[in-house]
């Protein structure tokens, strides 16, 4: 069950992190939400990826632990843990662009990384997947 | 295309297409909603200019004369007197695209597919899919006490292949998680017919108004109890991404991608058929079932199910037409009504069925007679795959249909 079930949402009016993402994905083809949990992991395999570092694609991560990527064109940007809840909330109310994508897997439904688990795709595969 | 859809299409364009009178008319995507909408069009004396879409594939294909073309060519004509209409479900996307191009015409969108975008970070828009989603979670609340203990596992296209799939593979998934009593909640009755087809006991209908919310809800929520079953819809499924590094049969896109299980995994096969018990006079092993219709599969030319009637009707075979509705029998042929689940029972009398690939293709997949199925030329939808690639089903000959070779169809 997700931990902001309850908590007060006054809406998205003067929230600074949702004009930065407006303004993100005018500058970046994909805005990536990286989430609260695993993040490592997720970090790590963007870091090493191959398509990543290939992509012409313009790419932003919002993530709430820094980590580096070694691509001029690509953007980190370390948000806090609040405005990531905020944006996910907004992320699972309703679709507001179809260049803003969570990378991380859910219990209720099905995900590219099940293809990974399988032997289906490799995990840079999987990455390939989205930036490409 | 679902009925429900076409009756809001129909509705919409009755609306519009006053406003139509004179421009250059163009639609967004090529796919069987846009053509069933140029039919309209056309039958009410309108010109298509042509159909726009993203997919450097389908350029060259013509339906009804019109072409199919890039979208930078609607700018080659003057925006004050040009109209794109949008009957997909990517409707969000296709009218940014057309924005960010510099279109500056008249963009409608004559049946909203998508309930769950917008592309848009206003407040306005937020709350009211803030709304949504509370409608939703009061539905799905409903639907709870009406069904205690019941893990909900939603279907949220309407396709019989897509339901029978994940029919196919739900119990390993139900054993993986300890669940022993749940209920699938699909959108039509078709398939909850399909559904039914393997034993489950609780299937309910859910109206596609109070479906998207419960969804909508789940995905929000992430409930311990409910899991929404699809492999691209809505939109936090990521799979269907995976074609554009490699081919992914729409099989194992559920049972890896969806459930993620082993790609060795068997399907569980569908038990609960009945006896045929139709009157038609069926002639066991000379007879032949044909079934030209699909919801969401470009239609086959006319001439090709001519070709196939004067075939199997010079060799002697009775020949039917499957139906539903107010679908008529093609041509030299009688129609058939039977109920999916006496369709093992009939065809094996018959001997021979040949249908359009559609999810009726599925559900007859274990059937013991001979099956072909036949595909439109066209790719699988924004990728580099042809539909045959992602479909191609055993036990039938699959075999694409296109004006480029003659075929034989039956052998001497």
């Amino acid at each position: 069950m997700n931990l902001w079930i309850g908590k007060d949402k006054s809406g998205l009016k003067d929230k600074e992190i949702i004009k930065e993402v407006e303004s993100l994905l005018e500058m970046y083809d994909i805005v990536f939400l990286m989430g609260n949990e695993d993040e490592p992991d997720m970090a790590v395999l963007i870091q090493g990826s191959e398509a990543v570092r290939k992509t012409e694609k313009k790419l932003a991560f919002l993530t709430v632990m820094p980590f580096d990527i070694s691509c001029d064109r690509h953007l980190v940007k370390v948000i806090t843990k609040d405005e990531m809840d905020l944006l996910l909330d907004l992320y699972r109310t309703y679709e507001p662009s179809d260049r803003l994508i969570y990378l991380k897997t859910s219990n209720v439904y099905g995900s590219i990384w099940n293809y990974v688990d399988s032997g289906i795709l490799s995990r840079d595969e999987a990455i390939a997947a989205f930036v490409l | 295309m679902e009925q429900s859809h076409y009756n809001e299409m129909t509705e919409n364009y009755n609306k519009v297409k006053s406003s139509l009178d004179g421009k250059d008319i163009f639609l967004f995507g090529h796919c069987e909603a846009s053509l069933s909408l140029i039919d309209l069009l056309l039958s009410d004396g309108y010109q298509v200019r042509a159909i726009l879409d993203n997919n450097g594939d389908k350029y060259g294909t013509v339906h009804r004369g019109i072409p199919v073309v890039p979208p930078m060519e609607v700018l080659d004509h003057p925006s004050e007197n040009t109209t794109v209409l949008i009957v997909i479900r990517f409707y969000e996307a296709m009218r940014k695209q057309l924005l960010d191009m510099g279109f500056e015409g008249t963009i409608l969108r004559l049946v909203d597919h998508n309930t769950f975008a917008e592309y848009s970070f206003s407040e306005d828009t937020y709350e009211r899919k803030r709304e949504r989603l509370n409608r939703g979670r009061s539905l799905l609340d409903g639907l709870k006490k009406e069904h205690p203990d019941l893990y909900m596992i939603f279907c949220p296209f309407n396709a019989l292949g897509d339901v029978y799939l994940c029919a196919s593979y739900l119990p390993y998934f139900l054993e993986r998680r300890n669940i022993k009593d749940y209920m699938i909640c699909v959108l039509s009755e078709g398939c909850r017919k399909v559904a039914r087809l393997f034993g489950t006991r609780n299937v309910t209908v859910i109206a596609r108004d109070e479906m998207d919310p419960m969804i909508q809800a789940v995905i929000h929520d992430e409930p311990d109890d409910a899991f929404v079953a699809h492999q691209d819809r809505p939109y936090v499924m990521n799979m269907h991404k995976a074609l554009k590094i490699k081919r992914i049969t729409l099989e194992d896109m559920y049972r890896c991608g969806v459930f993620g299980l082993d790609p060795e995994t068997a399907p569980v096969l569908p038990t609960c058929w009945k006896e045929w018990t139709g009157k038609d006079n069926i002639e066991e092993g000379k007879t032949v079932i044909l079934s030209p219709y699909a919801k969401s599969v470009i239609a086959l030319p006319d001439h090709i199910w001519q070709e196939i009637t004067d075939s199997y009707g010079s060799k002697g075979f009775k020949m039917f037409t499957n139906v539903s509705g107010d679908e008529k029998p093609l041509p030299g042929t009688e129609p058939l009504r039977a109920e999916l689940s006496q369709m093992k029972s009939l065809l094996e009398l018959a001997g021979t069925f040949i249908g359009i690939r559609s999810g009726l293709c599925d559900v007859i997949k274990t059937v013991n007679c001979k099956k072909t199925a036949l595909y439109p030329d066209y790719n699988y939808g924004d990728t580099k795959w042809k539909a045959i690639e992602m479909y191609a089903l055993e036990g039938f000959d699959n075999i694409v249909v296109n004006d480029r070779r003659e075929y034989q169809w039956i052998s001497n």
